[in-house]
């Protein structure tokens, strides 16, 4: 079976593949019924076993019972497999073939599905020659075998004493056949028949402690019997009787690889104050790790040292006490937990280091035991690794050459990696940050904006005017917030632009007494020309010519004319005309 | 025209065109004998020959001739389980095909343990199409069936000696639970039991984990109309068969087409239909009448 059981193993394979949830699933589901299959075909495989010694001890009913029992396991088989190939098939064909491996894979299950077929197939025929040699046998002569034991209960060890007569369909007795006796299928003596085709023999009962076992009585055709006699065997059950022992185990302390371990125990044993000094076996995961005596009070204490490779995690702690004679032996098993002692390590570093630099690492490795000694300690900084030692402190140290890089600033990693060389301690790390200002850059960036500041203020300074306004004329945009706009003229202007500015503030003013019309501190000149041009139409064209000789002489580069302040005049009177009737 | 005769005119065109559409397009309704789309039975009904019934009182007397389909995606009530129940026991060969509907109310009152899982079967492997649409090949030979296809199905659960069960699901089924599509730890799997027939009282109960295998769109996938039959002449040939359709949720279609149904019968009435006829008249000939009074009031003012 061995041989088939590979089936698993290629299906675990395939499951390593990248594989859709679904197709996960379909593997996964294949090798489970692989897994039935496989099985099945064991306990066919054992049954058609037992027939065969069943035949073979010319037992053909008991034989038949078995065979039937693999019959049905049979046909259970064939459709398991049939179902499998059919899966193999359709997955095959979903999936197609991507790769050489694929192929090899699916080649190797195939041969192992056709492997089993063949195993199914050998299976059937061994049943049927079974069957048809069962049939056989069923036409020899039945024998009939007696069993009587003195007791129904014995201590192990002890000696009882077994009768009985084996006799054909007719009754008559069979002289001089051997009969072996077994307890719980353990061959513990055999006797002949005597003339009379009784038997009669004493044996030693096993040392075995279960409560109830079967004794049985077997008649075995051998030579010319085997074709004339059918094989007989008749059962009774035997209550054994023995001292029981227990053991309860506990732990101190926590479990650590490279650590001792106490294990401490009591053996009791039924009926008994004092169970005696006892051996007692401890063995880890399979592993035998101590070997000693209990006192005679039934007490233990084992010291164990875990191995220093000992995986972290759930470990099965197993103490045996072997049986001894009417002492049944005892077992108790824990799960341990073995762990590893974390350490702390703390890192001392600047947050904020100028680049290039010697980096000083400064740090400590501590436990719940203490200082850790001698680790080893590993600092990483952009790649760069230094390694060294912790101290009897536990303190460590590390520098580390800083350079240049391309950045302004750049935040770089500190990470250090603590291995303890005690295996009970397990390994840390510890990372932080540390900010590095490359000086260089630091220089290049300052320099560049001090000339960006001098060349935005030699492009961006405010035009020197050729000509200032004097002082005299009053400027509309520089007056402070008032009521009307002569008050708020303030700035004195000087000059022919002076004249003519006051000429047409008078006419402003004028207008405003007239008309009620006032200039406010955002008014433009047009706005104000509008809003009288709205109260009296008739002065429109004279006012509007001199608000555009005022616009021009506060607004235009061009110079002033002594004829511009004239005309201005002239148009202010021409406007007192119009408004004084 | 004025606006709002115009108005008037296309509201009336729009209700009387909405009006016949409604009333002569076809059901939509799933199950429905008379629904000729993917989701009707109409090709079933016709296949088995099968007489719909919208009531459960329309159980034939005697039951030992009968087959009834039932559906069951609408609540029974208490007066219908026990008709359903007495229908059994009168030597009916009740067919209950449900998935995710009330199936379990009736196999609770008859007191069998057997259930409808309620959640969907899904078979990765062997299927049509997609999962949800897995083919059961392991069916009882008594049948005569290789392969049927299921339809958003879902399986029996807490199946036991009292039933037997005639069709099971794939190795790689398994019940989504979770229903996140995929099979999580815990999900039962494969072989599940798809249909199962029991003995109660002198008549048989026929339990199909999916009643999609009824609609037009599925009756001719694989053996699917075979199964179908086998499972009717499970009780003898001969029978007449009946689908409830009572318990299939109605669409908005079919609302509208009550409403209509509704409305036809109402004008129906004796005292109802000559005042409408002459409202319907007074409407029609109202133009004549402002015609020929307008030309009066001409001809007085000429």
């Amino acid at each position: 079976m061995e041989d088939y059981e590979g089936a698993e193993d290629t299906l675990a394979k395939l499951k390593g593949a990248y594989l859709t949830k679904d197709v996960e699933y379909i593997v996964w589901r294949i090798a489970n019924l692989t897994s039935d299959l496989i099985d099945t075909l064991n306990e066919t495989e054992g049954l058609l076993s037992e027939a065969e010694t069943l035949l073979d001890q010319r037992m053909p009913d008991e034989a038949h019972a078995k065979l039937e029992k693999a019959s049905i396991l049979i046909g259970k088989a064939t459709l398991t497999l049939n179902e499998i190939e059919e899966a193999v098939e359709t997955l095959c064909g979903r999936l197609g073939i991507r790769s050489t491996a694929d192929a090899k894979a699916r080649e190797r299950l195939a041969e192992l599905m056709e492997r089993l077929e063949e195993l199914l197939d050998r299976y059937r025929t061994l049943m049927e020659e079974l069957r048809s040699e069962a049939k056989e046998q069923r036409s020899l002569t039945p024998t009939y075998l007696t069993l009587a034991c003195n007791t129904t209960e014995a201590f192990v060890g002890s000696a009882i004493s077994l009768n009985g007569t084996l006799s054909d369909e007719l009754g008559q007795s069979l002289p001089n056949r051997e009969i072996k006796v077994y307890v719980d299928n353990q061959l513990i003596g055999k006797t002949v028949t005597g003339p009379d085709g009784s038997y009669e023999l004493t044996v030693i009962v096993p040392y075995i402690y279960k409560d109830v076992v079967p004794l049985k009585a077997v008649f075995v055709p051998v030579g010319e019997d085997r074709d004339v006699f059918a094989g007989s065997a008749a059962q009774t059950y035997l209550h054994l009787l023995f001292y029981r022992t227990s053991v309860i185990i506990s732990i101190a302390g926590d479990a650590h690889p490279g650590m001792p371990l106490t294990v401490n125990g009591t053996i009791n044993v039924e009926n008994h104050t004092q169970p005696g000094t006892r051996p007692v076996i401890i063995s880890l995961d399979d592993q035998v790790v101590y070997e000693g005596l209990s006192e005679a009070d039934g007490r233990f204490r084992a010291e164990i040292r875990l191995a220093n490779d000992t995986a972290e995690g759930t470990h099965r702690l197993v103490v045996r006490v072997p049986p001894n004679r009417t002492f049944s032996g005892a077992v108790s098993a824990m799960e341990i937990l073995v762990t590893r002692i974390p350490i702390n390590v703390t890192v001392r570093a600047p947050a904020v280091t100028l680049a290039p630099c010697k980096l000083s690492i400064r740090g400590s490795v501590s436990s719940e035991l203490g200082a850790v000694v001698g680790a080893s300690v590993v600092v990483v900084v952009d790649g760069r690794t230094v390694e060294t030692n912790s101290s009897a402190n536990g303190e460590f140290e590390a520098s580390i050459n800083l350079s240049l890089s391309p950045f302004l600033l750049k935040r770089e990693k500190i990470v250090v990696h603590v291995a303890p060389k005690e295996p009970w301690l397990s390994p840390g790390y510890v990372s932080r940050g540390v900010v590095e200002v490359n000086t260089f850059s630091v220089g290049l960036l300052s320099a560049s904006a001090v000339m960006l500041g001098l060349t935005l203020y030699t492009r961006l300074r405010p035009p020197i005017t050729p000509e200032k306004p004097k002082e005299g004329a009053r400027l509309p945009e520089e007056a402070e917030e008032e009521e009307t706009v002569v008050t708020r003229v303030e700035r004195r202007l000087e000059g022919v632009r002076a004249q003519l500015l006051d000429t047409y503030f008078s006419c402003v003013r004028l207008l405003s007494e007239r008309l009620g019309v006032s200039m406010g501190s955002s008014t433009t000149l047009r706005e104000f020309l509008s809003d009288v041009s709205l109260r009296d139409g008739a002065i429109v064209k004279p006012f509007s010519k001199l608000t555009s000789l005022a616009e021009k002489a506060l607004y235009s580069p061009h110079p002033i004319q002594p004829s511009d302040v004239k005309e201005a005049r002239k148009l202010l009177e021409q406007v007192r005309r119009v408004l004084l009737g | 025209m004025r606006l709002i005769n115009l108005l008037a005119a296309s509201l009336v065109v729009f209700l009387v065109s909405s009006s016949l559409l409604v009333w002569f397009y076809p059901t939509t309704r799933d199950f429905d004998p008379e629904n000729p789309f993917w989701n009707g039975s109409k090709n079933s009904v016709k296949l088995i020959e099968a007489k719909p019934i919208d009531n459960l009182n329309e159980l034939p007397e005697s039951s030992e001739k009968a087959v009834l389909i039932e559906i069951p995606y609408e609540p029974l009530s208490e007066q219908e389980l026990v008709k359903l129940s007495d229908f059994l026991t009168d030597e009916g060969v009740l067919i209950l095909m449900d998935d995710y509907g009330y199936g379990n109310m009736l196999l609770e009152h008859l007191d069998l343990s057997v259930r409808f899982a309620n959640t969907p079967l899904l078979d990765p492997l062997f299927c049509y199409k997609n999962k949800w649409l897995p083919k059961i090949t392991n069916v009882s030979q008594t049948l005569g069936v290789e392969c049927i296809v299921l339809n958003h199905a879902t399986a029996l659960v807490n199946v036991s000696k009292e039933v037997e069960v005639v069709a099971w699901s794939s190795s790689f089924s398994f019940l989504d639970t979770d229903g996140d599509s995929y099979w999580s730890e815990g999900e039962p799997i494969g072989p599940l039991p798809v249909s199962a027939l029991t003995r109660v009282g002198g008549g048989l109960l026929i339990l199909v984990s999916d009643p999609s295998i009824l609609i037009n769109s599925m009756i001719d996938i694989e053996d699917n109309r075979m199964f179908l039959s086998a499972l009717i002449d499970l009780g003898g040939r001969g029978r007449e068969v009946l689908l409830d359709t009572s318990h299939v949720p109605e669409t908005t279609l079919e609302e509208a087409k009550a409403v209509l149904k509704s409305v036809r019968d109402f004008l129906a009435l004796p005292c109802i239909t000559p005042p409408v006829v002459a409202v319907i008249i007074v409407i029609a000939t109202r133009s004549l009448w402002s015609k020929a009074r307008g030309e009066q009031v001409e001809r007085r003012a000429g």
